[in-house]
């Protein structure tokens, strides 16, 4: 080990609490870093993630569903909602020009999961019509869904048995899907039959909110595939206008609406990380420059011990290196500890779809903000040690006296 | 060689333990009663947890009166044995409630990871002062 190396290890080590202060100062920049990163990757995954699931160009819902924002509930927070349309409305849709498929969709909620406190989200589809969810299903379950067959999201734990009980009614859960970032995570999925035993079932037990249900004949929402040659804004118009009491919109609106949300909260993270940034980098210079100040005799003693300029600068840049290297070793373990097992809560607190990037793409995010604090903590003390490059020993030595 | 003064790490551990504990009683704590005023699986799974952070946080306080590098290795060992357990016990070896965006799958859970992590950190670290003393020692 050279003699700049040996010296400015036992420097660090001299004065603990100003290098852990130091270390501190360091941390906080990969700590911002690669958390706010982390995070709005995330959040940039999820807005891909809920643009391919919503896969339809066209939603549409009874009024007052799309009013009172309980559709959007449900896919973004995965708030389970129930309402219902009679089905001439989805014949209606169905016969608008420029409707290439219309694919209806049935939302339940159940009373209680077997466990739980809390409602389940139970999305049924016609596997005839549907294009959205089996498209999405087969990624992880290739056999047809059968009666009494259900497929659970990914944020919903399968039992051990495999038996999942709903209004008194057990559903064999087939798959578990793969984690969107979306509130369809905490759904199950079924086919029609089966939402129709759990309404007669429900039914049966006294479940007052079915009572006005007829579950041969009422759907949730459409799901509209416009077919070529047609815009897209006049299907939604025509929709509109021709029938009543139904609220249609572009799945690209509903993903524009959220875009501007994931826009504001990329722009706070990145405010955010700029202001550590610009104070940490600042107090971290202000530190070198009196460090090298009050150490300047200690310099000048080693200039007439032998010392080149170089050694002094070396000696002063390899101090803040190590600080650095240390300094973002911590802040990436403690921003790890954040932003890794608190996704959840996380996505939940935002209200946003929110998809943690694979492991490969943190690794890569944790390896740049190293890199970036490293750079950035070492080079604070530069002009420090430029400046101590060029001093006088001799002057030193004289004011020192 | 005996050691004569409380070690950072040591109360690091100590701090950490005592954080952990406060913690789980306060803002990790797992889900609430359900209506009828029974408890959720979770509940279980909290429980056994503070149970642990206790024991952790009894070995961590013993150690800060020890002298003996042997003993404290011991205890060292012990609260990253114990550490480790504490980490499997939600969602794991006790189960928990269905929905992964419950309080006990978002909050408890993750929290307890953290802990446990910097808990085990702050012993491994602890034991490798001692080896590293010893070597100078020997």
């Amino acid at each position: 080990m050279n003699f700049a190396n040996y010296l400015a290890r036992k420097n660090i080590k001299r004065k603990p609490a100003r290098t852990a202060a130091l270390v501190l100062l360091a941390a906080f920049l990969s700590l911002s870093i690669f958390g706010g990163s982390v995070i709005i990757a995330s959040l940039r995954n999820g807005l891909a993630s809920y643009e391919a699931r919503l896969g339809a160009d066209i939603v549409a819902v009874p009024s007052q569903a799309r009013s009172k924002g309980t559709f959007e509930s449900i896919l973004l927070q995965g708030i389970p909602g129930m309402f219902y349309m009679d089905e001439q409305y989805y014949e209606k849709i169905r016969d608008i020009e420029g409707v290439e498929i219309a694919a209806p969709q049935f939302f339940l909620a159940s009373a209680s999961a077997s466990c739980c406190s809390v409602s389940v989200q139970i999305i049924g589809f016609d596997p005839e019509l549907d294009f959205t969810v089996q498209p999405w299903i087969r990624e992880s379950y290739a056999d047809e869904l059968g009666d009494g067959d259900v497929i659970v999201g990914c944020e919903v734990t399968a039992p051990d048995d495999g038996i999942i009980t709903f209004y008194g009614m057990d559903c064999h859960v087939v798959a578990q899907l793969d984690k969107t970032g979306t509130g369809l995570d905490t759904a199950v999925y079924a086919n029609m039959n089966t939402i129709r035993a759990l309404i007669e079932n429900a039914q049966r037990l006294n479940f007052t909110a079915f009572d006005e249900i007829d579950p041969d004949h009422a759907v949730s929402a459409v799901m509209i595939k416009v077919a070529d040659g047609y815009d897209v804004e006049t299907v939604v118009n025509d929709i509109n206008i021709h029938v009543r009491r139904i609220e249609a919109a572009q799945a690209a609106n509903m993903i524009s609406g959220i875009s501007a949300g994931l826009s504001g909260v990329s722009h706070i993270v990145g405010l955010l990380t700029g202001m550590i940034w610009v104070l940490a980098i600042v107090i971290l210079v202000i530190a070198f420059a009196m460090i090298a100040h009050e150490r300047a005799r200690e310099f000048a003693i080693l200039r007439v011990m032998g010392a080149s300029q170089n050694m002094l600068s070396r000696l002063l840049l390899t101090e803040s290196a190590l600080i650095s290297v240390i300094g973002a070793a911590i802040g990436l373990v403690l921003a790890a500890l954040v932003v890794l097992p608190f996704s959840g809560l996380i996505q939940t607190r935002l209200e946003l779809p929110y998809l943690m990037p694979n492991a490969g793409m943190i690794a890569a995010l944790a390896a740049g903000a190293l890199v970036l604090a490293v750079l950035a903590g070492s080079l604070t003390s530069a002009v420090s040690a430029y400046r101590i490059s060029k001093h006088d020993a001799g002057l030193s030595l004289r004011e020192g006296a | 060689m005996r050691r004569n003064k409380i070690q950072p790490m040591e109360i690091a551990q100590a701090a950490l333990s005592a954080l952990f504990v406060i913690a789980l009683l306060t803002l990790l704590r797992a889900c609430g009663p359900k209506e009828d005023g029974t408890w959720m699986h979770c509940h279980s799974a909290w429980k056994a947890v503070v149970i642990l952070a206790a024991v952790m946080l009894v070995l961590s306080a013993a150690k800060l009166g020890l002298r003996q590098p042997a003993a404290s290795a011991a205890i060292d060992i012990a609260v990253i044995v114990l550490a480790a357990v504490t980490t499997l016990i939600p969602g794991n070896i006790v189960s928990m409630c269905m929905m992964h965006t419950m309080r006990c799958w978002s909050v408890l859970r993750p929290g307890v990871i953290v802990f446990c992590v910097l808990i085990l950190l702050a012993a491994a670290l602890d034991i490798a002062s001692l080896c590293r003393a010893k070597k100078g020692n020997g």
